[in-house]
């Protein structure tokens, strides 16, 4: 137990087992951020559009 | 040199309106409201009373209350205010609302994984491969170093191709390269080989790097040119929000997680080291306590070890 590898060996697959559970949850979030940037719409670019309406 | 360089080649291109004051109400309540979020996070993950979490605090539950209450406050004055920090009207643009919420996601996602690899470097990995607790900050810093490569790498591409592509295309596919990188992650072992590990980090890197330039050129596009100081400026706070609250939420999943399964397995492993006599104290051990020690390369065994040697009556 006096061993530098004793304690990291220890906890090393509880802290996995969480580390997983935040990455999971990190996916979920990207895929979501991805169906946000999807749903952006087509490109506008804000002046380009007034502009042309004002002509 | 960046000071001489801007004020000497920076154009002024819109008409600056110096009649508009400072938000202050709108600049406090968000501020304050954001910390006392923060902080009530922070000691719900210390140890309260006979609870390995602090959820059960009335610290905790009352700055919970206080920064919810402060930043709905916020969304109200920003309604009433004349030159609001936050322009809510401009969320009425799709694009605008769209962009910032990936943005959002992705901070959170993304803000806090440079130091959950900071840790499983420092604390597990390296010591398992005969590192010195002195070196390891410095290994783990040249093992994360692939992450960052293809972050700079994509950045000029990726304004490339989001001109040929478009910057929908290429901000979904960064994204989705991003998840696909976190659910690799989660294949790994403790003792992972490092080629596998500096592959997925880079390729995470990757699509980051694809997503940033083309979804804030796309923010920036969608507001009418008067309102881009506003709209850089939510931008801006929404992503720094979303990075400091993103390494509050790792924190928190990764210490509740830990909180259920590691005093059991340490009780488990001095068991099996012969010491059975020690499972009752490793059982009481902190798990937030026995993070930072991981990390910071103490170890509490020891000192557990060595009190129990003094408290033994001779």
């Amino acid at each position: 137990m006096e061993q530098r590898t004793w304690f990291p060996t220890a906890i090393a697959p509880s802290f996995m087992e969480a580390l997983r559970d935040a990455f999971y949850i990190s996916a979920l979030m990207a895929f979501i951020a991805a169906v946000a940037s999807a749903l952006r719409g087509r490109i506008i670019i804000a002046d380009y559009e007034e502009n042309a309406k004002n002509r | 040199m960046g000071t001489i360089w801007s004020y000497t080649k920076l154009k002024e291109l819109s008409k600056p309106n110096r009649t508009e004051g400072i938000d202050w109400a709108g600049n406090i309540t968000f501020g304050l409201g954001l910390i006392l979020i923060l902080i009530a996070i922070t000691y719900g993950l210390l140890p309260y009373g006979s609870s390995q979490l602090g959820w059960s605090n009335p610290f905790v539950i009352g700055s919970i209350i206080a920064g919810l209450g402060l930043i709905c406050s916020f969304l109200y004055i920003e309604t009433k205010v004349r030159h609001p920090m936050f322009k809510l009207e401009l969320f009425k643009i799709r694009m605008f609302t769209a962009g910032n919420l990936a943005s959002f996601l992705r901070s959170i996602a993304y803000g806090g994984l440079m130091i959950m690899l900071i840790i499983l470097l420092q604390g597990i990995c390296l010591p398992l491969h005969g590192y010195s607790y002195a070196e390891t900050p410095f290994w783990a810093g040249i093992y994360t170093i692939p992450l960052m490569v293809g972050f700079v790498t994509m950045g000029p591409i990726s304004g490339w191709l989001s001109d040929r592509y478009g910057s929908r295309f290429l901000a979904t596919l960064g994204m989705v390269i991003v998840g696909t990188g976190f659910l690799l992650l989660t294949t790994l072992p403790y003792n992972f080989n490092y080629m596998e590990f500096a592959l997925i980090i880079f390729l995470i890197g990757i699509g980051n790097g694809m997503f940033s330039s083309p979804n804030t050129a796309s923010i920036m596009n969608s507001v009418p040119a008067k309102y881009r100081g506003t709209a850089s400026g939510m931008r801006s706070t929404l992503q720094n929000t979303g990075q400091t609250m993103s390494i509050a939420i790792f924190f928190t999943i990764v210490i509740i997680s830990l909180a259920s399964s590691l005093p059991t397995a340490l009780a488990s492993a001095v068991t099996q080291a012969g010491a059975p006599q020690l499972a009752t104290y490793v059982q009481h051990i902190p798990v937030t306590g026995a993070l930072f020690a991981a990390f910071l390369g103490y170890d509490p065994v020891k000192t557990i070890i060595s009190s129990v040697l003094i408290s033994i009556p001779q």
